[in-house]
């Protein structure tokens, strides 16, 4: 076959699960419960890749003690409360959230099935109130607290153990579509430079967030641009990029979520919003007691005021919490521990700055998934942080992986033999192994930062027409001048290339998909539409590539299936 | 070297590959003739600390680079 | 104007629970992940996660400040100039 001669492997698979992390992993174990061939594509190690490789301190929502997923979705969706996580938690899609929500307890089952350790070192379930920003509900007990410093290497053993096909150091190129219906993918290994080609019956995205198209709220270095506040490795977009170049419909890909923490690598929200339900207290620059802020524009309001910046603190913690403190840091991030004790962080008296005014990354905005998580291209699943719907955090993910991959055999059961179109294959590895040709030219860590730079300066948490436009015309021209000279020395660059091509086109269509919400509502802001437009309400946006050119569509936002509401569980 | 965020102690590095098996930029290569992992790619370290945390020997450490005090 | 950041800029200081671990470590020549999963048992004997009653409690009455406060800036909004 001519396409053992285009690549340097070819696997032959019934699902392609990309992305190897506290998503992929469910999903991929499960799947080989009914019998699938399952292949696990993973740009660097199992045991510790993904936003979950440093660890995790609670996993939720597992609707429970009397609370509904119906309830659970109501609460999440945000019915006008400030809560801990703004952004674009009212588009997500009801449906997949109440399929999330209701297999919840089950989730928790099968991740100790997997290997996983749920519980605390007493041998109980730390059950906690659900935590928001504006303080812990108390009343039932839906997150989970745990000890998942090494939830990674545990759930990587189990994967193994079912006899998941791994394939580590390996970077997705993109995805092989025919006659409109998923293939397979491409995909190179970024130590030995291995072109492969997978051809697979279904493939499921599970890669993560988009983040790397701005820089974090903690400054960064002239050299040192990867101090983002979680795993940047997973913060490329992958998943959205390749879904959105495959013709899959994405939405809210004009949405941000203002930062909370100046200080985010060393002080990560995680732990302080929750702070097992007690509340930070906030103060202006002047040492007045207040409350954050609904949105970015209170926070111009507050600066001509002579108040910002405002400043968190946890000094009116118990000693009991403050050691929840320190646990949470271990458990999420142990780097934590040793960064602060350099930096000077003293719980106890540490006032930190709090900077709602800067924008940072995405959430519920990606793929277009269906509430058994199917994108709009057939064959093509999204879970996690790179679809519309995640779900809170790794327990909607994890969640979402075990009802994939428990169903997927399905889809599978009809999808006949993949047959991937050998002119496409040809193309998308010319696209990828250019780079190494490439002499004097540029480096994508450089390419990367000038379309984060544009991000920042034309994009933003205050956005404005005009601004927006000039920023597409530098994208543009970056795009012209620079991505065909791309350079990579060896495979490792070719793996950061790969990156650089999609921050860059998730960029644009982050700036393009702006210019479709002329209007101001909740925390995005555009300063000339500063009134909400009418048009919008209830409405969400999605996003698609058509012959090469974005195309935008207003939707409605899915509404909870009666039968859903009739089961009530 | 000047200050870079990953630097490694090789007094007490044992060459187990920890680090370069585990980093999820892959900032690591292995010296063939030393057998000694070094961090060839530090523009790359999202500071992490997966490498600080699971090296046997404690050899590494992670710099809080100025620029982002 | 004073600056409330003033006092409270940055104290160096560890946590507790950064040194038992740091210690554990140096004593046994294990890696850090290692020392904390050795440490954690302990250090967690002293926290009271089981005593729901406490911990709703201290929720509370955070969640009442914080209403309160709420209700002082609103009543300043509506109420002064």
């Amino acid at each position: 076959m001519a396409l053992q001669k285009i690549a340097d492997r070819v696997i032959d698979t019934d699902v392609l699960v990309v992305g190897g992390g506290i998503g992929g992993c469910p999903t991929a174990a499960k799947a080989t419960e009914h019998g699938l061939n399952v292949t696990l594509l993973e740009k660097s190690r199992l045991e510790r890749s993904g936003k979950a490789g440093q660890g995790l301190d609670e996993v939720g929502i597992f609707p429970r003690e009397g609370l509904t997923a119906l309830e659970a979705i109501k609460i999440y969706t945000g019915s006008g409360s400030a809560a801990a996580r703004p952004g674009a938690r009212a588009y997500v899609n009801p449906n997949a959230l109440y399929r999330i929500f209701t297999r919840a307890m089950w989730a928790l089952e099968e991740l100790e099935r997997l290997g996983v350790n749920m519980r605390y070192t007493d041998g109980e379930y730390g059950w906690m109130p659900w935590g928001t920003g504006a303080g812990g509900r108390v009343g039932p007990r839906v997150e989970l607290r745990v000890h998942w410093q090494n939830v990674k290497p545990e759930m990587a053993a189990g994967v193994k153990k079912k006899g998941v096909k791994v394939v580590e150091r390996t970077t997705v190129v993109d995805l092989l579509t025919n006659k409109g219906k998923v293939v397979g993918a491409t995909a190179i290994n970024t130590r030995t430079g291995e072109f492969i080609v997978i051809k697979a019956k279904a493939v499921v995205l599970a890669t993560g967030d988009l983040e790397r198209h701005y820089n974090s709220p903690t400054p960064l270095s002239w050299k040192y641009k990867m101090g983002l506040n979680t795993c940047p490795a997973s913060s490329s977009g992958d998943g959205h990029a390749v879904a959105y170049r495959a013709g899959a419909d994405l939405t809210c890909m004009e949405m941000m979520r203002p930062g909370t923490i100046r200080d985010i690598l060393l002080l990560q929200p995680g732990q302080f919003y929750l702070n097992d339900g007690i509340s930070a207290k906030v103060f202006t620059a002047t040492g007045e007691e207040t409350v954050l802020p609904p949105g970015p524009l209170d926070y111009l309001e507050l600066e001509r005021k002579g108040l910002l910046p405002l400043y968190q603190t946890l000094e009116h913690l118990p000693d009991d919490f403050q050691k929840r403190l320190e646990i949470h840091f271990a458990d999420e991030a142990m780097i934590r521990l040793k960064l602060t004790a350099d930096r000077g962080f003293n719980p106890r008296t540490h006032r930190y700055q709090v900077t709602g005014d800067r924008a940072t990354r995405f959430n519920n905005t990606g793929i277009v998934i269906d509430e058994d998580f199917m994108s709009s291209v057939p064959g093509l699943y999204g879970i996690g942080e790179c679809t519309d719907t995640y779900g809170i955090g790794a327990g909607g993910t994890a969640t979402a992986g075990f009802i994939v991959g428990d169903s997927i055999h399905q889809y599978v059961s009809k999808a006949g033999e993949p047959v991937p179109d050998e002119a496409q294959v040809e193309s998308q590895k010319q696209a990828a192994m250019a780079p190494l040709t490439v002499k004097d030219g540029v480096e994508p860590m450089e390419l990367e930062c000038s379309v984060r730079q544009i991000c920042e300066d034309y994009g933003g948490t205050y956005k404005s027409e005009g601004r927006l436009r000039e920023g597409l015309r530098r994208l543009g021209s970056l795009r012209r001048e620079f991505l065909p000279r791309l350079m990579a020395a060896n495979p490792h660059y070719v793996g950061r290339c790969l990156e650089a091509r999609n921050i860059m086109d998730l960029a644009e269509l982050h700036l393009l998909a702006s210019l479709g919400r002329k209007e101001t509502r909740g925390l995005y802001v555009m300063l000339d539409h500063l009134q909400k437009d009418p048009s919008l309400d209830n409405k969400r946006i999605c996003q698609r590539l058509e012959k090469g050119k974005a195309v935008l569509e207003v939707r409605d936002i899915p509404e909870i299936k009666p039968e859903y509401i009739k089961e009530n569980r | 070297m000047g200050n870079v965020p990953v630097k490694i102690d090789y007094r007490k590095c044992n060459g187990c590959q920890r680090c370069y098996d585990l980093c999820p930029m892959d900032i690591f290569v292995m010296d063939e003739s030393l057998k000694m992992p070094r961090a060839a790619y530090q523009e790359e370290c999202g500071l992490c600390g997966i490498c600080w945390m699971e090296c046997p020997k404690r050899a590494i450490d992670i710099i809080y680079p100025p620029s982002m005090w | 104007m004073p600056n409330i950041m003033d006092e409270h800029y940055e104290d160096k200081f560890e946590f507790p629970l950064w040194r038992l671990i740091k210690k554990r470590a140096e004593e046994k020549d294990i890696s850090y992940a290692a020392a904390y999963r050795e440490v954690l048992p302990e250090y967690e004997k002293t926290i009271r996660y089981q005593d729901t009653a406490w911990v709703d409690a201290q929720i509370s009455q955070r969640n009442k400040e914080i209403a309160e406060l709420r209700e002082r800036e609103s009543k300043k909004k509506s109420g002064g100039s």
